[in-house]
């Protein structure tokens, strides 16, 4: 086929299209909600790994308070307790930095997808296109071809756009079969993930618990309980007050906290689905699982 | 028992354990059996401390593995990006080549 043939069923194919630039938008906002869905997955291992350390800082400090102090062997006791409990507190932290760096692996691949979907090696490429065409009918003239090779500058920038349109549709088709071709591992891993979402949540429960349970009877029952009423005492009637309220909440949060990252891992393992299925609903679902993060956020940020 | 099901029963325990009336208890006790109360706390907290993490290690190693399958798909991705950015390259090379030839042509023709 000649140049001059390729070149008028490119413009006529541009006609058919309308000029139709295919978005490449719910690639971009998939990448960019695995991106987020990462950064929330960080920011509940470090409240979880924070909140386990402090529980079991408590209860060292609770059983310490009934240690026989005058006993022969009360340093060695309390000081074996003490390591006992740091070695089990590391092993929580290495744990807890295996799961940062599989965040981090998931992360890198969800920005690696984001670049593929970004528009800038489209508009590049297109506009290297545009430029070849532009130097083709250059050189057409100076040949004395104009004839048969003449671009008008319209159809020039027709190149251009339909150029964008055709790569940007093969880059969406490469994505489709890329996420296609990578679900079932993302998936495995999601689920992996709702397993332990679910183990933090449950260790969470019960380390929010017991820190509570601590608190309660360090700074309300122990004020409370007091020979001098807190109604003497205004000051810390205040603080006493504050610390109930802090206490209480921080309890129904952590709750939400342990619900709301649960949710958001099962829901981007539908995200992943859609995505390979049926791409219509996907910018909408994509918009249900961001105010999904944003709730999980805006829980982390009240443990600030 | 199932290791969740010993962990619930041991969250459980150290719950009663350090109840406030539990405590009131023992703060009246003479200092030995405080000590023996203190001593047994220590125990169900260190053995639900070391069976709690090791759930968690279990998770983390399957996480592990996940991690390298990952891994070698972004590698695949980075890839595919290279492939896009040369098809570029050459494109340029094209238009470079052409600009050339024009510059020839005007002295041929």
């Amino acid at each position: 086929m000649s140049l001059y043939l390729r070149l008028v069923v490119l413009v006529f194919a541009l006609v058919l299209s309308g000029c139709a630039t295919r978005s490449l938008d719910p690639y971009s906002e998939f990448a960019e909600a695995g991106q987020q869905y990462a950064k929330s997955l960080n920011d509940v291992f470090d409240v979880a790994q924070a909140t386990a350390i402090d529980r079991s800082s408590a209860e060292l400090i609770d059983e310490n308070s009934f240690a026989d102090r005058q006993g022969n062997g009360f340093s060695q006791q309390e000081l074996e307790r003490l390591e006992k409990i740091r070695m089990i507190d590391v092993r929580r932290i290495q744990a807890f930095s295996v799961m940062r760096q599989h965040v981090s692996t998931l992360s890198k691949y969800f920005t690696q997808l984001s670049e593929l979907v970004g528009t800038k090696e489209v508009s590049q490429t297109s506009n290297a296109l545009a430029a070849t065409a532009k130097s083709i009918n250059a050189l057409s003239q100076k040949l004395g071809t104009a004839g048969v090779f003449e671009l008008s500058e319209a159809n020039q920038k027709k190149i251009a756009s339909f150029s964008e349109y055709v790569i940007g549709s093969r880059q969406r088709a490469t994505l489709k079969k890329r996420i296609q071709r990578d679900q079932p591992i993302i998936q495995m891993a999601l689920n992996t993930h709702e397993e332990l979402l679910g183990v933090i949540a449950d260790d969470l429960n019960y380390d929010i618990e017991v820190l509570s349970d601590r608190q309660n009877q360090l700074l309300i029952e122990g004020p409370f309980l007091a020979s001098t009423p807190l109604m003497k005492s205004p000051e810390k009637a205040v603080k006493w007050m504050e610390d109930r309220r802090r206490l209480l909440t921080a309890e129904s949060s952590v709750l939400a906290l342990a619900e709301a990252s649960k949710a958001a891992a099962g829901s981007l393992g539908e995200l992943l689905k859609e995505v390979v299925k049926n791409e219509r609903n996907l910018l909408k679902q994509i918009e249900l699982f961001k105010a999904e993060l944003d709730a999980i956020q805006a829980v982390i940020k009240a443990f600030e | 028992m199932t290791p969740n099901q010993v962990i619930k029963y041991l969250q459980s325990l150290n719950r009663q354990l350090g109840s406030s009336k539990v405590r009131l208890f023992f703060e009246s006790q003479p200092p030995r059996i405080r000590n023996e109360y203190s001593l047994l706390r220590g125990d169900v907290s260190q053995l639900l401390g070391i069976l709690s993490v090791q759930r968690l290690e279990s998770v983390a190693e399957q996480l592990e593995a996940h991690s390298k399958e990952i891994e070698s798909r972004t590698e695949e991705l980075k890839e595919q990006l290279k492939e896009l950015s040369s098809a570029r390259r050459i494109l340029t090379q094209l238009n470079k080549a052409i600009s050339l030839v024009g510059r020839i042509a005007i002295y041929l023709v």
